[in-house]
């Protein structure tokens, strides 16, 4: 036996009317041959069977009904058909006619409560056309009857939106891993701070790790590929360096291209450039945004001690940049003294790098910039 | 227009195979008018056919074994046993000559001889008038029981035995005579039966046929009542919806028609009032463990009187015999079990 | 006496002396229940039975069988479990069902089944008998008593033939049965006739007014054989003593036949021994039997 319910037909009213029959009692209905015309305050809608079957009206025409009352029943066979008319004949003495009433539903104890407490009439439930109501039925019921109410909604932001499918797309396809390491930056502060003098630039830490990135490809190539799927990798072309820049007005990864082949000089006013027009909210050209490899996430706000971001949808890993913290320490000669560190952390696509290989990845950054004086930071090799 | 009742509805099948037959015997104690046997299943019977229905001496075996030279002969013969419990007086002639003759000959021999058994308790007739003997009765080759069922017209059942060719034993409740036929597809304002197959040998009943049930009880015809009252006390009380089956053949246990029931169900219980061990359930559960390993959510349930003699006074006779509430306890502890 | 007789009675003597060497030499497998010494009760019955009469028998039947049916090849071929058994190999020794003739083994187990066939034959072919062998042990059995109740009560043409060889596997009748047949008989009211003749003829003479009197009545009858198993129950565990085994040779009709006519005894006993040993070469070279498709 399958049941026939009255469907949504709009959301406004509460009763809509059962116009008429289109096929008679006990008639062999075919799937998807419109049974009944159902009206609402709008417009007249006709109801179609959902399987083929024998037809039993449940609710006379003319009379009201709601949405997911039992309109009809449809029986695979005659057999079923007529023990479910010799009973309903049996038990409640319908007239030939059928007006379409049902004997009264039996309640179970934790529906009667739940009617009970929503003060759902014995009609109502009865017009479910069910013999055995449970506390299910009652609650469509009470839902049906209680429409939620209208909350407000409000969209995220353009930029968020498509920080949200990036940072979903992550985390749905790349198994991550994660290592950090310490860096003592007091000689690479030094190093930054002459550099800055002398170039007339803002050069600090995050221009430095840039550059320092920047000599990798070479001796750490897959940390700069494309993963293709099925273990396979496109090779990259350089390192193009994705930076996070979140000035309050949204986060944005604009793209240094190429960085192994510029200079110090001209990463600060690259740097420089985008921290900018973040600020301005200036926003960024389409092909400013795109083609990065690796990204550096810039956490080096004072106080942050570790930052583990999400490795972007199409590379391998993301560098964190923690801020800078003092600490005490024991000097080469075993007296107590202050110096300045920073942890850098790696966030790894785990399918292609292991963790070994990610601590020899940062293990390089950590060597250039404890040891800064031998680098060639103006050089674009 | 009421139903029959069930002895009714016995008592006009006896009568509709020794009136279609006259090499039809019925034997037993006290079966004859006016008495017409201890349950009346047999009144009038003797007056109708008086060469036909004989009324017998105490003497169970003999009257078994004569029911066997009569079968031999190419007869039907039909033997009632005042109380079940008395058949164990002729299990000789069940278990080693009926049974065997079947196919200890190496032949097909046909033994038309079915033993009606009134069985079960609740009457208070005490240990050896209360007691359902079925899994005494199981395993025998070329043997098969039958049970009584509200839900099945007794002379078709007689009719299947018959056919069968090979003895078989009849359980019948002795509350079960004076309730009444279902009919219709009706057991009442809540539930209602029809049958997994054609000829009607088992009997389901349900009371919400839109989910799968969480409980199967599996159930002979003596049980039906109970059953019925536990299903419904779940229904209400519980949300736990329950559909039964009941069986008119016990053994051999034809699967076949149960098994997509059984494949739906959370739980499936075979409940009877055999006493524990060695019952009926235990060989149905080995079965369908069997049939169902790997879709099964928990073990096949059993649920059967305890493993004592059965009282007479019937405050402690309900505490040894399966109650609804039984059935209802033992459901619910085993759906709470994942 | 018959020449009929004469060949019957040393057919079967022959066949169970060679059951006997057979498993000796251990070619039967299972049981066995010679009627050494008793085999002249059922050649002395048979010219009394009709085609339509039903033979029960018991688990010492072979000489039943071969009274009814001269054929010992089916019966030593189902004792076998080879090709051409009369059921199948299945029932073996003890288990025989042929035409009207049946044999179980269980003690007074088909006494009320001859009842029941014997109130059919009333009811549908009067003037049929059912006939049932039993024992003197048998007597120790309910179901015994219950079946006479019966068969007196409702008149039944129901022939009990006790052979009664006074033991019952290892106990003498006198540890195992108080009282007397004939007053067992007495307390049912039915009819009883003691035979102690092992002579074919004499026996059918004193008999054959009586069965008249079953059929035509109808009504039961019980006719205890004196007789003497002179072989053991089984096979080698007789523990009777040398007195008891000589008195049973003593009443060992072959021994009395052949003092009394040697030549023509001589002539039939070599006729028939020889034909039983070829019976059982020709059925031990035969392929095992199939069984059935009943079982």
């Amino acid at each position: 036996m399958h049941e026939v319910a009255v469907p949504r037909l709009n959301a406004n009213d509460e009763t809509y009317l059962l116009v008429e029959w289109l096929c008679a009692e006990g008639q062999w209905v075919r799937h998807g041959e419109p049974i009944a015309v159902v009206e609402t305050s709008k417009t007249a809608t006709e109801v179609t069977a959902e399987r083929d079957g024998i037809l039993h009206h449940v609710r006379p025409a003319r009379s009201e009904c709601r949405h997911n009352d039992v309109l009809a029943l449809l029986f695979p066979g005659p057999t079923p058909y007529e023990k479910f008319r010799a009973r309903r004949d049996g038990d409640g003495g319908d007239d030939e006619d059928g007006d379409g009433s049902v004997e009264g539903p039996v309640l179970t104890n934790s529906a009667r409560l739940l009617a009970d407490a929503h003060g759902v009439s014995a009609e109502r439930l009865r017009n479910l056309g069910k013999r055995v109501i449970k506390r299910a039925d009652v609650a469509r019921v009470v839902r049906t009857a209680e429409p939620e109410p209208e909350v407000e909604r409000r969209e995220l932001p353009r930029n968020q939106r498509a920080v949200a499918e990036v940072v979903s797309e992550s985390h749905r396809t790349i198994p991550p891993g994660f290592v950090a390491v310490k860096v003592n930056v007091d000689r690479a502060l030094a190093c930054a701070g002459r550099l800055a003098h002398r170039t007339r630039r803002l050069i600090g830490l995050p221009e430095l790790v840039v550059k320092a990135i920047g000599w990798l490809p070479a001796q750490f190539p897959l940390f700069f590929v494309t993963p293709l799927g099925d273990n396979t990798v496109r090779p990259a072309t350089g390192a193009h360096v994705g930076l996070t820049i979140d000035v309050g007005n949204g986060l944005f990864v604009p793209v240094v291209r190429e960085v192994g082949q510029l200079g110090i000089t001209r990463i600060s006013e690259i740097l420089l450039d985008y921290r900018t027009r973040a600020v301005q909210d200036r926003g960024f050209g389409p092909g400013e945004l795109s083609d990065a490899n690796i990204v550096l996430a810039l956490h080096n706000d004072p106080d942050v001690v570790l930052a583990g971001p999400l490795v972007h949808p199409g590379h391998v890993c993301v560098v964190g940049l923690a801020g800078i913290c003092q600490e005490l320490a024991l000097d080469d000669e075993g007296a107590v003294a202050p110096r300045k560190i920073c942890n850098l952390g790696l966030t790894y696509d785990h399918r292609l790098v292991n963790g070994g290989d990610a601590v020899r990845f940062l293990r390089a950054i950590k060597t250039m910039l404890e040891a800064p004086e031998e680098l060639d930071w103006e050089g674009d090799g | 227009m009421r139903s029959e009742r069930v002895v009714e509805n016995l008592n006009r099948a006896l009568g509709g195979l020794l009136d279609a037959d006259p090499n039809t015997y019925l034997l037993g104690e006290d079966l004859a008018d006016p008495y017409g046997g201890a349950f009346k299943a047999t009144k009038g019977l003797s007056s109708r056919y008086p060469g036909q229905v004989l009324s017998t001496p105490i003497s169970e075996s003999a009257v078994v074994g004569v029911a066997g030279g009569l079968a031999l002969a190419g007869n039907k013969a039909i033997v009632e046993v005042m109380f079940s419990d008395f058949v164990t007086l002729a299990f000789d002639q069940i278990v080693n000559f009926a049974s065997k003759s079947v196919t200890m000959y190496g032949q097909w021999v046909p033994i038309r001889l079915i033993v009606r058994c009134p069985t079960g308790g609740r009457r208070g007739y005490g240990p050896t008038h209360s007691q359902s003997l079925q899994k005494h009765f199981m395993g025998v080759p070329g043997l098969s029981l039958y049970e009584l069922s509200p839900f099945r017209d007794s002379l078709a059942t007689f009719h299947e035995m018959i056919a069968s060719g090979g003895p078989c034993l009849f359980f019948e409740d002795k509350v079960l005579y004076t309730s009444r036929m279902y009919l219709n597809g009706v057991v009442d304002d809540l539930f209602s039966f029809d049958h997994l197959d054609a000829r009607g040998t088992v009997a389901r009943v349900w009371a919400d046929d839109g989910d799968d049930p969480d409980c199967v009880l599996i159930c002979p015809g003596g049980l039906v009542h109970r059953a019925v009252s536990a299903a419904r006390s779940m229904l209400i009380e519980d949300e736990l919806t329950c559909q039964i089956l009941v069986p008119a053949k016990l053994y051999p246990f034809d699967f076949e028609p149960v098994l997509p029931l059984l494949r739906q169900s959370r739980l499936i219980c075979v409940v009877e009032d055999s006493t524990a061990g060695g019952t009926w359930g235990a060989d149905l559960a080995h079965a369908i463990h069997g049939l169902l390993w790997g879709r099964l959510g928990r073990p096949v349930r059993l649920v059967h009187a305890r493993d004592s003699v059965i009282p007479a006074a019937a405050h402690l006779e309900r505490s040894v015999l399966v109650q609804d509430s039984t059935i209802r306890r033992a459901v619910k502890e085993s759906l709470a079990n994942a | 006496m018959s020449e009929h007789d004469l060949e019957r009675l040393l057919l079967i003597r022959h066949f169970e002396n060679k059951l006997l060497e057979l498993f000796e030499q251990g070619r039967l497998h299972g049981t066995t229940h010679t009627c050494l010494g008793q085999e002249y009760i059922p050649v002395a019955l048979g010219a009394l039975l009709k085609a339509g009469d039903h033979v029960f028998s018991n688990h010492r039947g072979h000489g039943h069988y071969l009274a009814r049916f001269d054929d010992p090849d089916g019966l030593l071929a189902e004792i076998m479990g080879r090709s051409g058994a009369v059921c199948g190999g299945v029932g073996g020794s003890q288990h025989i069902l042929r035409d009207r003739f049946l044999s179980t083994g269980v003690q007074g187990e088909s006494l009320p089944v001859a009842a029941g066939v014997a109130l059919h034959l009333k009811r549908r072919s009067p003037g049929e008998v059912a006939l049932v062998h039993i024992g003197d042990g048998t007597w120790g059995q309910g179901v015994v008593y219950e079946t006479l109740n019966i068969a007196r009560l409702w008149s039944l043409p129901l022939l009990v033939v006790v052979e009664n060889n006074k033991i019952a596997q290892s106990t003498e009748v006198s540890a195992h049965m108080a009282g007397t047949i004939a007053d067992r008989a007495a307390a049912f009211d039915i009819g009883y006739h003691f035979c102690d003749s092992i002579l074919p003829d004499v026996i059918r003479a004193e008999l054959g007014p009586l069965v008249r009197k079953v059929r035509e009545t109808p009504m039961p009858l019980i006719v205890e054989f004196d007789t003497y198993r002179v072989g053991p129950h089984s096979k080698g565990d007789d523990t009777r003593d040398r007195v008891a085994l000589r008195r049973a040779a003593d009443h060992d009709w072959y021994v009395r036949f052949r003092q009394a006519m040697p030549e023509r005894f001589g002539a039939v006993d070599r006729r028939q021994r020889t034909r039983v040993a070829a019976v059982a070469d020709a059925v031990a070279a035969r392929p095992l039997s199939g069984g059935s498709n009943a079982f």
